[in-house]
């Protein structure tokens, strides 16, 4: 609990939390901000964390409403800044920031920026960047009767199988300037797997006009680097990112190519790894 | 820089041996490097005391193949320009291209050429995920839709 300087808020509200393996402590000045923020994380982790009792946790992040109206927020020693007037600015922050932390520094997990269906008992996953389609392409594959994982990470094991996180998929629309909208698998005739499976498929790609699926398999080492690339904890833990990529590499295959329409590219795909 | 005798790198790495490839990490500027079995070959017989001749001699010594000093040059230049070496290395080939010189001595070899593929890693990636700027232009860039402001940079971050 700690005072802000120039101000009389006490952040005297707490909410602490572990999720695969990390602590947090969401501290608030206001309770109902507090039970809004609780939700939000466990939203954004989709339920997998564990309240715990007030300890000493890795993580602390504030949140907190002032006199003039504006939500605050602030993560550890960093300085705190203000998000504006509107709560939902607040929620879609802290749902990232609590996402990331998690991602980055989770224990005995390896999260991979990637979407991820199940078929046929093995695991299809699509690392990319944001804004590369991977949300588009997961759908169109749960539309063709893949399970779905995940439209945001591929959360690996120490032995390399992979575990849903299930989120609902995030669509951005157009008409609503890419602002990212929560559709739930069942609403597209879906189902979300339970699970952890070996990984089948990784498969490297993005959306290009009038484009042809012409697969390059990549070796181990060269999978390795392109998964690397879309590795959470990279930086933060380099050796057992590596580890446990190897284990991922060294059991599926690994393809690049461009693809064209997410619709028509979908049946093709799940055709491709049925025959191969 | 010593051009006769490259020394590997070694501070700064994670190094994951693979079947048939080397898969090296460069913590310092967070770089992927996949290295093929000759270039791994010779960026592990880099140790400051042989020549690029010498590692010609010990690949045939070691191996079955066998490649030419210009193979062994090849793969010191790859290493060179990823940052793999202790000290900076001068090209062997001066002006010559890299295309020119795998021209030239690729299709003599029954060997593998030595390759080095990289890719850089993310940005750390809670920074990435945070909205952080340096200007209000980067705000308005599609993978900042999602931040509390898409056109103000205020204080580092895309906030109102």
């Amino acid at each position: 609990m700690t005072k802000m300087s120039n101000d009389r808020r006490i952040f005297d509200k707490q909410f602490c939390f572990e999720s695969y393996g990390v602590t947090i402590r969401i501290e608030s000045n206001r309770t109902d901000l507090l039970r809004v923020a609780e939700k939000t994380v466990r939203k954004a982790l989709v339920g997998n964390l564990q309240p715990i009792e007030n300890q000493e946790s890795e993580h602390v992040l504030r949140v907190g409403h002032s006199r003039d109206g504006k939500y605050t927020f602030r993560d550890g020693d960093e300085p705190e800044f203000s998000l504006g007037k509107k709560l939902k600015d607040l929620v879609r922050y802290l749902n990232t920031i609590v996402r990331f932390k998690v991602a980055e520094f989770a224990v005995d997990h390896v999260f991979v920026h990637a979407g991820v269906v199940g078929w046929n008992g093995k695991a299809i996953v699509l690392p990319a960047d944001s804004y590369h389609g991977k949300t588009t392409l997961t759908a169109e594959l749960v539309k063709n009767g893949a399970t779905y994982y995940s439209d945001d990470f591929a959360v690996f094991d120490t032995d390399g199988m992979v575990h849903p996180f299930a989120r609902p998929l995030s669509v951005r629309y157009e008409h609503l300037k890419g602002i990212p909208t929560d559709v739930h698998v069942e609403s597209i005739g879906g189902t979300a797997g339970t699970e952890p499976l070996p990984v089948g498929l990784v498969l490297l790609t993005q959306y290009r006009e009038n484009s042809r699926w012409k697969p390059k398999f990549l070796s181990p080492g060269e999978g390795m680097i392109e998964l690397i690339t879309q590795t959470i904890p990279i930086r933060y833990a380099p050796e057992f990112s590596i580890d446990v990529l190897k284990k991922v590499t060294a059991r599926a295959r690994i393809a690049k190519s461009y693809r064209n329409d997410a619709k028509e590219f979908a049946k093709k795909l799940l055709e491709f790894v049925d025959t191969n | 820089m010593d051009n006769t005798f490259p020394t590997a790198r070694k501070s700064g790495l994670v190094v994951q041996e693979m079947p048939d490839e080397l898969l090296v990490y460069d913590t310092e500027n967070n770089k992927a490097h996949c290295l093929n079995t000759t270039a791994a070959f010779v960026w592990k017989s880099c140790d400051g005391k042989k020549t690029a001749a010498e590692i010609a001699d010990l690949f045939q010594a070691e191996s079955d193949g066998r490649i030419s000093e210009d193979m062994v040059w090849l793969a010191i230049d790859q290493l060179n320009e990823n940052d793999l070496l202790e000290s900076s290395v001068k090209s062997a080939f001066g002006e010559q291209s890299r295309r020119d010189v795998i021209k030239k001595i690729g299709f003599a070899s029954m060997v593998a050429l030595p390759v080095v593929a990289s890719l850089v890693a993310p940005k750390n990636a809670l920074a990435a995920a945070s909205c952080s700027c340096s200007s209000s232009a980067q705000c308005s860039q599609p993978k900042n839709a999602t931040c509390p402001s898409t056109t103000v940079c205020n204080a580092g971050l895309c906030t109102p």
